[in-house]
C-alpha cells in the first residue's frame, strides 16, 4: 500500500509554472493587504485632517492662520523584535503585560517577543511549553489554526475563556481583557483546570 | 521606511490589525527594520526569495496533501497558495524545520477541510484520468478506493503512508488525540482491506 500510495503521489508533483502563479498570487495578495491598508491610511488620514481642520475652526479661527500646521500626531507601526526582559516588552508594545505564574509546569527558559502591537510570552519547560499572546484586539490572536474537536467555555473571576482542545485536554485558551484579546497555547494539552489555572495566575 | 497613522486612523481597530499584518509579513519573512517600506523592490525580492524557499521546501508535500482532500491541481495549487499567505499572517512559533512542515500542513489540511465544507470542488480529477490513460489500473484502484474514503480516514492515511508520520505527529498536526488517530488509521484501512482485498499487503503494523 505504501508503495502503491507513493507512487500514486509521486505524480503529483508543483511544475515550474505552478510555482510561478502560486509566488505571484501569494505576492499580490500580500502587497494587496498592504496596499489596502495605505489606502486606508490615505482615506483615513484626509478624513482625519478634516475633522482636525472642522473642530480647530469652530473653536480656534482667530489663531488658526497664524499657527504653523504641525503634522497630525503619529503612531510608528513597532518591529517586531526580541526583548530580553518583560519590561522591554512592555516598553516595545506599550502596555503591561503580565507574568503568567499559574502554569502547570516550572519554566526553565521565558522569550519575549514583540510582533507588532502583540506581545509574546514563551515559557519553555522540560517537555512543556505555554506561549502567552497579548494584544489590543477583538479577534483571536492565538495564531492557531487548528480545527479543534472540542471549544467550550468556563467563567472564572467574572472573566469568560474559551477553551479549545481535543480529548488529551485543553491546548488553548482564549479570553478577553478590557480592550485586550489574550491567549494561551498548551504543548501537549493540558487538563482544564490547569490551563484556567495557567491563565489567570499573573502577577 | 517607518509606517505612520494619524491619531484618529490609529484608534481604528481593523486599520491597526491591517498594520500589525504587514509587519506581521515583513517580521515572518525575516525583513530588516530598516527595509520596512512596504512594496519596495527590497521588499518584493525578499517576499519572493523566502516564499520560495518554502515552496521549494514544502511545496511538493502541501499540494499532495491538498491533493488527497481535494483531488484536483486548481483547487490543490490554491490551496498551496493560501497556506503561504497563512505563514506572515500566523506568525508561528517553529523551532525546526520539521515543525515548520507540520505546521504548515496543518493550515493546509485545515484549508483544504474548509474548501470540503462549503462545497467548492471542482469535479475533475486528472490524477485518475492520468492514471487510467497510463494503463495503470492497479494505482488507479488504490487511489479510487483512497479517494472512496471518509476525509478523516484518507487524511490520516496520506500523512501516515506518505510523509510517513508517526500516529502522534499526525495527532499533533491535525489537532485531534494519538487514540483518535489509531482508531482512525485502524478503520481507514480496514476499509481499505475491504476495497482491494489481497491485492495489496496491509499487514504493516500502527
Amino acid at each position: 500500500m505504501t508503495k502503491a500510495y507513493k507512487e500514486i503521489m509521486e505524480r503529483v508533483r508543483l511544475t515550474e509554472e505552478m510555482e510561478q502563479r502560486v509566488l505571484m498570487g501569494a505576492l499580490a495578495a500580500m502587497e494587496s493587504s498592504a496596499s489596502s491598508r495605505a489606502c486606508g491610511f490615505r482615506r483615513w488620514g484626509a478624513l482625519a485632517a478634516c475633522l482636525v481642520v472642522m473642530a480647530a475652526g469652530a473653536l480656534l479661527l482667530p489663531g488658526l492662520w497664524s499657527q504653523p500646521v504641525e503634522p497630525g500626531p503619529v503612531t510608528v507601526t513597532p518591529q517586531m523584535v526580541s526583548a530580553a526582559t518583560q519590561q522591554e516588552l512592555e516598553e516595545l508594545v506599550g502596555f503591561p503585560v503580565e507574568t503568567l505564574t499559574g502554569l502547570p509546569f516550572t519554566p526553565t527558559q521565558v522569550e519575549y517577543t514583540a510582533y507588532g502591537e502583540m506581545a509574546q510570552v514563551r515559557y519553555v519547560g522540560e517537555e512543556q511549553t505555554a506561549v502567552y499572546r497579548k494584544a489590543v484586539s477583538e479577534e483571536d490572536i492565538s495564531g492557531d489554526y487548528t480545527l479543534y474537536d472540542h471549544i467550550w467555555q468556563v467563567e472564572r473571576d467574572g472573566v469568560t475563556l474559551t477553551l479549545k482542545g481535543n480529548e488529551e485536554g485543553c491546548a488553548l485558551v482564549l479570553w478577553k481583557q478590557g480592550d485586550f484579546s489574550c491567549s494561551l497555547r498548551f504543548t501537549p494539552p493540558v487538563e482544564e483546570t490547569l490551563a484556567v489555572d495557567g491563565a489567570m495566575g499573573k502577577e | 521606511m517607518e509606517i505612520c497613522l494619524p491619531g484618529v486612523a490609529a484608534g481604528i481597530p481593523w486599520l491597526r490589525r491591517l498594520c500589525r499584518f504587514w509587519n506581521g509579513i515583513q517580521e515572518a519573512w525575516g525583513k530588516k527594520p530598516e527595509d520596512r517600506q512596504p512594496c519596495s523592490q527590497a521588499d518584493r525580492q525578499e517576499l519572493n526569495r523566502r516564499a520560495g524557499e518554502l515552496l521549494e521546501s514544502y511545496g511538493d508535500c502541501i499540494l499532495r496533501l491538498a491533493w488527497s482532500y481535494l483531488h484536483n491541481s486548481s483547487d490543490a495549487e490554491e490551496i498551496v497558495q493560501d497556506t503561504l499567505i497563512r505563514y506572515p499572517q500566523a506568525a508561528p512559533q517553529l523551532e525546526s524545520p520539521a515543525h515548520e512542515k507540520a505546521w504548515l500542513l496543518r493550515v493546509a489540511a485545515n484549508l483544504s477541510k474548509n474548501r470540503i465544507r462549503y462545497n467548492r470542488l471542482r469535479a475533475a480529477d486528472p490524477l485518475s484520468e492520468e492514471l487510467v490513460s497510463e494503463g495503470r489500473e492497479d494505482l488507479s484502484f488504490v487511489w479510487e478506493a483512497v479517494k472512496a474514503l471518509p476525509v478523516k480516514y484518507r487524511e490520516v492515511i496520506h500523512l501516515y503512508y506518505q510523509e510517513g508520520y508517526s500516529t502522534q505527529e499526525i495527532a499533533e498536526i491535525l489537532g485531534r488525540s494519538g487514540a483518535t488517530v489509531r482508531s482512525d488509521l485502524y478503520r481507514g484501512r480496514q476499509r481499505l482491506r475491504g476495497i482491494l482485498k489481497e491485492a495489496y499487503d496491509f499487514d504493516e503494523g500502527l
